[in-house]
């Protein structure tokens, strides 16, 4: 008996270590405040997370000149603010398997997913970090949206902040097509109620598709559902039936949506050039831009504070799924992480895994995208303040200030 | 279809394919022992080694370790009484009886049996329903998903027993603690006094770690019998033997696994209460939640099912029931895959490939659950004045995996502390777990539903009149049934002679 009770106890004790062991893979190391600074972090987590790469040689030759500013044991926190799974995540993780190839010194990078809020825990946590160079943030629309939106809990202020690659996922706004055959004018006539927009939430990434409908004049005649889960979720309602307006990301809308044929693409939100000027996405351009479909309803050039509010969304949507670095954190840090990017972008294999993921060759880095996020610094108070009270005003948008 | 399907299984039987399967099925046992590590975790931890991998691979590695969570979350829930995942709540409220009366091993045998079996009936019943799906769920809007929530709020009542009001109250008590954090269809939060935490609401496994599992640790250090309770008294043959006997059981359990993680929307936990629902009221001599080994068998058939189901619309409309069909989703846009309606066309292959590795994950799975169930049973045999300590440990790390905030561990010891004086004071706590589990759909649907139809639109969709109908007849039927009884009793001691006790 005595023996039989010392063996269960070993088992038991054996079970336990692994108890703490996974424990500590699970929660991956998140939101310890102090755990920015790297080396520390529990053997657990490097050995099962990250990839590690100690071979890779890029930074080997620049290493007897100067010395990196990252070390091989370092480790680069990615905050994503949402839970694992989804597209932010994936972008995410890309980086984490790719990005230590590049950086001299070849630190390990580590994707950390602290959700909450729609975004907004995790940006907290990250924006109240220490700028050490050690810490990234992996933005998403929603998140970004709470900013432009003034949204009171989100702490992190963007114009702090440098981004470091954006990987823009512009959106389609589709109307069943039994309500709609593709006509901009027939939606001049179109019934009451005949157009049903159901999201999640107005206070998120679906504020664009409500300042689209309004920009368009269509809003007044609109019935808004909210509360699905998802835009997974919503894109199955519309296809029961229960709604007949769905925004949905330009991958998912040419993987999916194209073929079922049951959508008519309304409008998307095209990028601006120089001039200011929209144009349609290349990889959606069969669908008009906003502007365009104004232009078909009205039959005169759109101008006003919703004009505006939907020009800022284009900017936005640039930024949408970027990576992010405080703008205080250590020059060498950034110079490291921005040198790391542009090499990434090169790299063959990259590029065809994150074509897997993003659908799309399109990913910004260097000056180009430093003037994006001058443009979007520069959207106007007055133009933001006018989205936020119509969000707040009209749709009851809760804890926005303006 | 089924030359594709044996095209599949050859395809996965290849050594390499195998051994990650095997790899899959040894971190998806670990995973389901701990309490608070469910398959979303475990799925995490397994993406950065998909870059490169061929999805065949990759799936097996994937769907092993989902597979057997839920088989392997048993043996924390019945030694213990600590639910290894969410979806083990149910299995403690028999399971933790039998252990204590030393019937253990039994207890593990008919859970994984069983287990097993409402595993490769999902993988069935996916299979079948691949040409089927979509007209199914398509008839499924938020009206009738909402007259679906009502329905398991109603068979709350099941669980009452006795004291009637105190049952009520409790799931009613549920249904409020449900509504704290984000509201579902509106844009604001409630009852979160500001606190940031507070804003994802209260995660379910502190409320079950706190209502369940604190109270017993509590009751065991404080009884005064302080001797270790197992004589290990039967054996995993028998509980073989009692799952046999309960087959049909089997079968209603992976039936109602199976259709709640059909349907998108409703949440996985709720797919083991709803099957222990049901066997409550349709077995005889019940002694549920006292040791009754089909209290075991009903929902452990049921939570593996679920996961079957579950992939349904996960693959064909890339929408994820649960966290654990989230990664997936994102496992398969690392691979390029994109989920959807092109699952059965293009992507044909890989769907069968996860339909052949639910079911060999799933034996495979359960024959290691049975190597390992001995030794791990003997830790029923330590003095609980050293077991506890041990256990307090794990609960306490399971629950910080929730949010991994320091909020978790005073949620945790609130809900201890609730669940200990309910536990003292004879309220029953199953309606306050389910209360919490039905809220926040029950109101996401109900929101929707008004936004959307008028009343009378709403009340004229034959699904809706459908489900209303089977709600009534429950309700009523459980109180006619008694008044006619009653009547029949009256009626027959009148008459004096021959009354049938």
């Amino acid at each position: 008996m005595r023996r039989m009770k010392r063996s269960g106890f070993l088992v038991f004790i054996g079970f336990l270590v692994f108890a703490l062991l996974l424990a500590a893979c699970g929660s991956g190391s998140s939101s310890n405040g102090s755990s920015g600074q790297a080396g520390s972090s529990s053997t657990g987590t490097s050995s099962s997370n990250t990839s590690s790469t100690g071979t890779s040689s890029s930074g080997a030759s620049n290493a007897a000149e100067t010395k990196p500013f990252y070390s091989s044991r370092d480790v680069i926190e990615i905050v994503v603010p949402f839970d694992a799974g989804g597209g932010t995540d994936a972008v995410a993780r890309l980086f984490q398997k790719y990005l230590p190839n590049f950086i001299d010194g070849n630190p390990k990078v580590q994707v950390v997913n602290i959700p909450g809020s729609g975004g907004v825990k995790g940006a907290n946590d990250y924006a109240q970090r220490k700028p050490d160079g050690y810490s990234l943030l992996q933005s998403s629309t929603s998140l970004i949206m709470q900013y432009v939106l003034g949204a009171e809990a989100l702490k992190l202020d963007y114009k702090t902040q440098l981004p470091l690659i954006a990987t823009p996922g512009p959106g389609v706004t589709v109307v069943s097509n039994k309500v709609y055959s593709g006509d901009p004018k027939e939606l001049l006539n179109i019934p009451k109620d005949a157009l049903i927009y159901g999201s999640q939430t107005p206070g998120g990434a679906s504020a664009k598709t409500v300042l689209m409908l309004e920009f368009l004049k269509l809003a007044d005649k609109t019935k808004f559902v909210w509360g699905y889960e998802g835009t997974s979720n919503a894109w199955l309602a519309f296809q029961q039936g229960e709604i007949t307006v769905h925004s949905t990301p330009a991958n998912v809308y040419l993987n999916t949506i194209v073929d079922e044929g049951i959508a008519v693409p309304l409008a998307q939100i095209g990028y601006l050039d120089e001039n200011g000027i929209m144009h349609r996405h290349p990889e959606l351009s069969d669908v008009p831009t906003i502007i365009e479909v104004y232009r078909e309803m009205y039959g005169e050039e759109p101008s006003g504070p919703l004009f505006d509010a939907v020009n800022a969304m284009a900017y936005v949507d640039e930024l949408s799924k970027s990576l992010y670095m405080p703008k205080d954190a250590p020059a060498e840090a950034i110079a490291a992480i921005k040198n790391a990017m542009e090499k990434m972008v090169q790299d063959k294999e990259f590029r065809s895994e994150a074509y897997k993921v993003l659908e799309s060759e399109n990913m910004i880095i260097g000056e180009s995208l430093d003037k994006r996020n001058e443009s979007f610094n520069k959207i106007s108070e007055d133009s933001l303040n006018y989205i936020r009270k119509l969000l707040a005003e009209k749709y009851g948008v809760k804890g926005l200030k303006y | 279809m089924f030359d594709a399907a044996i095209h599949a299984l050859m395809v996965l039987l290849d050594p390499v394919r195998l051994l990650f399967m095997f790899l899959g099925l040894i971190m998806g046992i670990i995973i389901g022992i701990l309490p608070g590590l469910g398959g979303m975790t475990g799925m995490a931890l397994l993406l950065p080694f998909l870059f490169g991998m061929d999805p065949y691979t990759a799936m097996a590695l994937l769907i092993g370790m989902v597979a057997i969570t839920h088989t392997s979350d048993s043996i924390t829930s019945i030694l213990f009484g600590v639910p290894g995942t969410s979806g083990a709540q149910c299995t403690v409220m028999d399971g933790y009886p039998l252990a204590q009366k030393g019937e253990a091993a039994r207890a593990l045998g008919a859970a994984f049996i069983s287990s097993m079996f409402g595993g490769i009936v999902g993988a069935v019943i996916l299979f079948v329903s691949i040409p089927m799906a979509k007209p199914i769920i398509n008839t499924f809007g938020s009206p009738e998903l909402f007259m679906l929530c009502l329905f398991g709020i109603c068979m709350i009542g099941v669980f009452t027993g006795k004291r009637r009001l105190r049952g009520i109250m409790a799931g009613l008590f549920g249904l409020l603690v449900g509504t704290v954090g984000a509201a579902p269809a509106a844009p604001e939060y409630r009852y979160t006094f500001g606190l940031l935490y507070l804003e994802n609401g209260v995660a379910l496994i502190l409320v079950t770690l706190g209502l369940f599992a604190i109270p017993e640790m509590i009751g065991l250090l404080s009884s005064s019998a302080m001797k270790s309770t197992a004589k290990l008294a039967g054996s995993s043959w028998q509980g073989f033997k009692d799952v046999l006997k309960n087959k049909w059981l089997v079968l209603q359990g992976s039936a109602i696994g199976t259709f709640v993680g059909f349907l998108p929307g409703l949440g996985g936990s709720i797919a083991d209460w709803a099957a222990y629902t049901l066997a409550k009221k349709t077995v005889k001599n019940e002694q549920f939640g006292k040791g009754d080994i089909r209290g075991i068998i009903a929902p452990e058939s049921s939570n593996n099912a679920k996961e079957g189901g579950s992939l349904i619309p996960t693959l064909l409309f890339g929408i994820p029931g649960s966290g654990t069909t989230a990664v997936l989703l994102l496992g398969f846009m690392l691979l390029g895959i994109q989920a959807g309606p092109k699952m059965i066309t293009d992507h044909l292959d890989i769907t069968l490939t996860i339909v052949w590795t639910l079911v060999l994950a799933n034996i495979f799975g359960t024959a290691l659950c049975f190597l390992i169930s001995k030794p791990m049973s003997k830790v029923r045999s330590i003095n609980p004045n050293k077991l506890v300590p041990f256990v307090l440990v794990i609960i306490f790390i399971g629950a910080y995996q929730a949010t991994n905030d320091w909020g978790d561990y005073i949620l945790l010891m609130c809900f201890g502390v609730l669940g200990w004086v309910m536990r003292d004071l004879g309220w029953p706590r199953i309606p306050f777990i389910i209360g919490i589990i039905l809220s926040q759909s029950a109101e996401r649907y109900l929101f929707l539903s008004l936004q959307r139809y008028e009343a009378w639109e709403l009340l004229s969709r034959p699904g809706v009149i459908i489900i209303g109908l089977l709600i009534l007849l429950t309700f009523l039927g459980g109180i006619l049934s008694n008044k006619l009884k009653a009547i029949f009793h009256t009626f027959f001691n009148k008459k004096g002679a021959g009354v049938p006790s």
